[in-house]
């Protein structure tokens, strides 16, 4: 068999013909690979920044850490505000059906209502890539029930999160507020300052106040998760960013007074406690009654707590302090006297005009005092409370010119204290004033008279009272009141003209009011047993209750005043029946600085589990 | 003697190429296989076997002379048509009756189908007196690649379909029919993609039209180029509600991957992004992420190529091409140097098939060409596609040691 050597010419396939149709092929078939190649190139060199992002995107999950919350101190160094280890249980669901599914499991563990979670998956639709807070306080049994369900659960975490505890949780409710988990507008509102769902924000009092100082920078866990939203492990790029602690504060504020207010204030009344150092401005004492305790905010909030607080007619959570205002009685009666000096329309020395019989004939309106005084100057009218003579005294200046003092003396604005939602004073600011109010022709000439006792249209917070209280005993500077201790000089709000003998005159009335035999807290007060030399002023307020509220404010010590305590007690019959809390409270303040050991203050029985979850 | 001396030397250069693509493939399922608890799926072990079976099915080959294979053409293709019929009995396997199975045991008629279909035209092919000019002398090869493609569309793999068609008309250009009768005989194809668009199907009609008039076509060729092309049209909208649920989402997102992110454009861009992030030289192979943390779908199969994108990086890509324009760049010479027009064409047709193949798979990868399942050739994990591969070499070395011994009889 003779095998051919030479390729057949036949018509279809002859050589030229191939060589022809195989150069066409390589041409196509590597034009089509180059293409492809180009596009790989674009794909992984041009755009790869971009599809390296979309991977990382994919592979990692960041969940915030939150950052412990900056401590509280008193002036002592002594704790207020604290946290303690809790934990919390987050979903990191890559799914609305595995959020569900999630759900199912942990539900019955954590005893979740149908509304909770409910509300959660809304939250997650809100924001689908964040991980959602399912309870951020839950003990180590719950921890290891919801760990041996973790491979059921796909996205579960489980981290340490801070909660918020105030070892004297109702002592300080006022002072410190409380903290709880961001509401849905808050966080729409502070989005941009770094907030995300689950966060702990300070609510009230000086932890919205200081929020930004107290709360840290968030650190946060980058996990690496697979398509089911399964968490493998740590991101090994960077698997953790520290959360750093917030800034400590330090308050100029005495615990211990804080302590000694709370048990001292009458059982189931309403009323507040405020102390200032009259030398700065600084805060001692901070105290509203009814109080709660914050404590139940930081832990697992039920609706029904947070429904009683609420709809509780005492208003527990109004801080009567800084932010409910009362008429202040006869303790004006030393602004009163100070007006009337400064104007020099009054002899200190001097009687008025009439003497007291028990009331003041002023028209055809007699206006009553509480007692028959007869004759009386200055001091022994203030030692004695006497209504007569202030009446006369008010007359003496004129409402024009009592107002425009009030008014120049800044009776009527804020105390400016490092508060949230500080209650604005009352004070009216001229006789047009009252023509606005009332109408012109719809008010008497007897106004001037009330006013001049403290009653009618004023009003002041008890943290105002205190405020110009300080003021008549520092020689007439009125300093805004600050509870965060600085080293700053005092601020200077406005200042009370006075000569220094002015001051005295005044001074030596604040003391015959409790130690003068006649003076209205002379037995009250002296029932305590006083160490220092103490001085004070009574109020007794009529309002449209049946029971007057009452004021008292005391000073100590005299020779050299280093604190400022002002009593309210709404429906407290009178002012001088309060006189002992407030001696009492500037005695310990006293003995704590001059060195006089205070007793130690035992830690109140808080457990950091069940008990500080119970009912206010 | 000299039969013997020319034909016993292995090419061991097709060989070596398809191993290291193959060692390269089991390389890239034992990555992707890898999942994030530490566990391996262990495909890349039953891929091995296949390796194995393969490898014995390129060296029995080398017993078999060409002619025979000629002879029994119409055999295999009359039993791939048989099989093609019984596969649709079976059950579905994610919604295509593709599988015929017995127990564990399993194989895809379709990828066999293949090579019976390129072996049966070539056999017309070298009947043919001369080249075919006119568009009715394709008539046969016609209906000889449309019937298994018909069957293909039933089970239904879209895929193999456009694979079916791609080798007729690689076929017919290699029978030496001119490119505008092949065009002529593909027409309807393109009818088929413009109908959706009607002015732009009147546009081609029209152009087609002229065509016809400047090649001065026969009364039959109008009739087959006419009516092909208004059925086609007519047919397509039809046609194309019949498709599955599955593969019309797949043709869609192609379009518009970002119209569904989470669901069908869910593979299309993560893909791109698995490929996209490997930059220059990848994350080092084992270590690609995407892979590992299952957002790359089908990781074994269809995007095996994206693993290796993801972990190797352009570099890896390109090794991968150069490798296969290599061997595909062999194949091409093979079918222009040997003389006999059933080996010639043989060898052509297989190099059509793993071109398709790759074009079609790789391109995919990179989201240029919608989602139609089609391995990619050595690689994706699946025997009965390795088995054709292999058969591929085998043929290919065939067709290169008979170059001079062949004749006709």
């Amino acid at each position: 068999m003779k095998t051919s050597l030479v390729p057949q010419s036949s018509a279809p396939f002859d050589p030229i013909h191939r060589s022809q149709r195989a150069r066409l092929t390589r041409l196509v078939l590597f034009g089509l690979l180059g293409i492809l190649v180009a596009n790989f190139f674009r794909l992984q060199v041009i755009e790869h920044t971009e599809h390296q992002r979309q991977a990382t995107r994919n592979q990692v999950r960041t969940v915030p850490l939150p950052a412990p919350r900056g401590f509280i101190y008193d002036r002592y160094g002594r704790v207020i505000a604290e946290n303690v280890p809790a934990y919390s249980v987050s979903l990191l669901p890559s799914s609305v059906e595995d959020l569900d599914r999630g759900m199912t499991r942990i539900a019955p563990i954590l005893e979740l209502d149908p509304e909770t979670v409910e509300a959660l998956g809304r939250q997650y639709r809100l924001a689908p890539g964040r991980p959602i807070l399912v309870d951020d306080d839950i003990d180590f049994r719950t921890l290891s029930l919801l760990e041996e369900h973790s491979e059921a659960v796909p996205g579960m975490l489980l981290q340490p999160k801070p909660r918020r505890v105030y070892p004297y949780g109702r002592a300080t409710a006022h002072l410190t507020g409380y903290v709880a988990q961001i509401g849905e507008r808050e966080l729409s509102e502070r989005r941009d300052a770094g907030y995300g769902p689950g966060d702990i924000v300070g609510k009230t009092g000086l932890e919205k106040m200081y929020e930004t100082g107290l709360q840290g920078h968030k650190g946060a866990e980058h996990l690496e998760v697979d398509v089911a939203g399964r968490r493998i492990g740590p991101w090994a790029v960077r698997p953790f960013d520290r959360p750093e602690r917030g800034q400590d504060l330090h308050l100029s504020v005495d615990l211990e007074l804080q302590r000694q207010a709370a048990q001292l204030f009458p059982e189931g009344k309403r009323g507040a406690i405020v102390a200032i150092d009259p030398n700065n401005g600084d805060v001692l004492l901070l105290f509203s009654s009814p109080t709660y305790d914050p404590n139940v905010f930081s832990g697992r909030m039920t609706g029904e707590i947070w429904e009683r607080l609420i709809h509780d007619p005492a208003r527990p959570l109004l801080n009567r302090a800084a932010q409910a205002r009362y008429s202040p009685g006869s303790v004006f009666k030393l602004a009163t006297a100070a007006m009337a000096m400064s104007l020099g329309v009054v002899d200190p020395d001097e009687f008025e005009d009439v003497p007291c019989r028990g009331g003041y004939q002023f028209g055809r309106r007699w206006f009553g005092c509480h007692a028959v005084h007869g004759w009386a100057d200055l001091h022994d009218a203030i030692v004695t409370s006497c209504d007569t003579y202030f009446y006369q005294l008010g007359l003496d200046l004129g409402l024009e010119e009592l107002t425009r003092l009030g008014r120049a003396w800044g009776f009527a604005e804020k105390t400016g204290i490092d508060l949230p939602n500080e209650e604005d004073n009352l004070f009216p600011e001229s006789a047009a004033w009252y023509d606005e109010r009332y109408g012109e022709g719809g008010w008497g000439p007897g106004v001037v008279l009330n006013l001049s006792i403290g009653q009618g249209e004023i009003g002041f917070t008890p943290l105002k009272q205190a405020q110009i209280v300080s003021a008549i005993v520092n020689g007439g500077r009125i300093y805004r009141p600050r509870l965060r201790r600085t080293d700053d000089p005092p601020l200077l709000a406005g200042e009370i003209p006075l000569s220094s003998d002015q001051f005295e005159i005044l001074r030596s009335s604040l003391s015959g009011v409790v130690n003068d035999w006649r003076g209205t807290a002379f037995r009250r007060a002296h029932s305590v047993g006083l160490r220092y030399t103490i001085g004070g002023k009574s109020g007794t307020v009529e309002h449209s209750g049946a029971i007057p509220h009452g004021w008292f404010v005391a000073v100590g010590p005299m020779e050299h005043p280093e604190i400022v305590v002002a009593v309210l007690v709404e429906e407290g019959r009178s002012g001088s029946a309060h006189s002992p809390i407030a001696v009492q409270l500037v005695q310990t303040y006293l003995d704590g600085r001059h060195g006089v050991a205070p007793a130690e203050p035992e830690p109140l029985p808080i457990a950091l589990g069940e008990g500080a979850l119970s009912a206010p | 003697m000299e039969r013997a001396r020319i034909s016993s030397p292995h090419n061991w250069y097709l060989l070596i190429l398809a191993l290291i693509l193959s060692a390269g493939g089991l390389a890239l399922l034992y990555s992707a296989g890898q999942t994030a608890t530490g566990e391996n799926s262990g495909y890349w072990q039953f891929q091995l076997v296949w390796l194995f079976l393969a490898v014995i099915v390129y060296a029995g080959l080398g017993f078999v002379p060409l002619r025979l294979i000629e002879k029994s053409a119409w055999a295999i293709y009359a039993t791939c048509l048989f099989l093609l019929v019984v596969v649709l009995a079976f059950p579905a396997i994610s919604g295509a009756h593709s599988w015929i199975r017995f127990g564990p045991l399993g194989f895809q008629p379709s990828e066999f189908a293949k090579i019976g279909v390129i072996l049966v035209v070539a056999r017309w092919v070298a009947s043919l007196e001369e080249p075919p000019r006119q568009l009715s002398q394709l008539t046969v090869p016609t209906l000889l690649v449309g019937l298994p493609a018909c069957l293909t569309l039933l089970q239904p793999d879209l895929g193999t379909t456009v694979i079916f068609v791609v080798l007729l008309a690689g076929l017919c250009f290699w029978s030496g029919a001119p490119g505008a009768t092949v065009f002529l005989l593909l027409s309807p194809m393109v009818s088929i993609l413009l109908t959706f668009s009607l002015p732009l199907w009147s546009t081609y009609i029209v152009g087609v039209g002229a065509l016809l008039f400047v090649l001065g076509a026969s009364r039959g060729t109008w009739l087959y180029v006419a009516a092909s092309n208004l059925f086609m049209g007519i047919v397509a909208l039809p046609l194309w509600n019949s498709l599955a649920g599955y593969q019309k989402q797949r043709l869609l997102v192609f379009l518009q991957p970002e119209s569904d992110p989470r669901g069908a454009g869910w593979n299309l861009i993560q893909s791109k992004v698995a490929i996209g992030s490997g930059g220059w030289f990848g994350k080092g192979f084992l270590e690609g992420t995407q892979k590992r943390l299952a957002f790359l779908p089908e990781r074994h199969t269809d995007f095996v190529f994206s693993v290796l994108g993801e972990e190797l990086g352009f570099l890896g890509v390109l090794a991968a091409f150069v490798l296969f324009g290599l061997l595909l760049a062999e194949g091409v010479r093979i079918a222009e140097r040997n003389p006999d027009p059933f080996a010639s064409t043989v060898a052509f047709g297989l190099v059509i098939l793993v071109t398709g193949h790759l074009v079609v798979n790789t391109a995919m990868t990179a989201g240029l060409l919608p989602i139609t399942g089609l391995p990619l050739p050595f690689l994706s994990k699946g025997g009965s596609f390795l088995l054709v591969c292999f058969t591929a070499v085998g043929l290919w070395r065939k067709a290169w040691h008979e170059r001079f011994i062949m004749q006709r009889f």
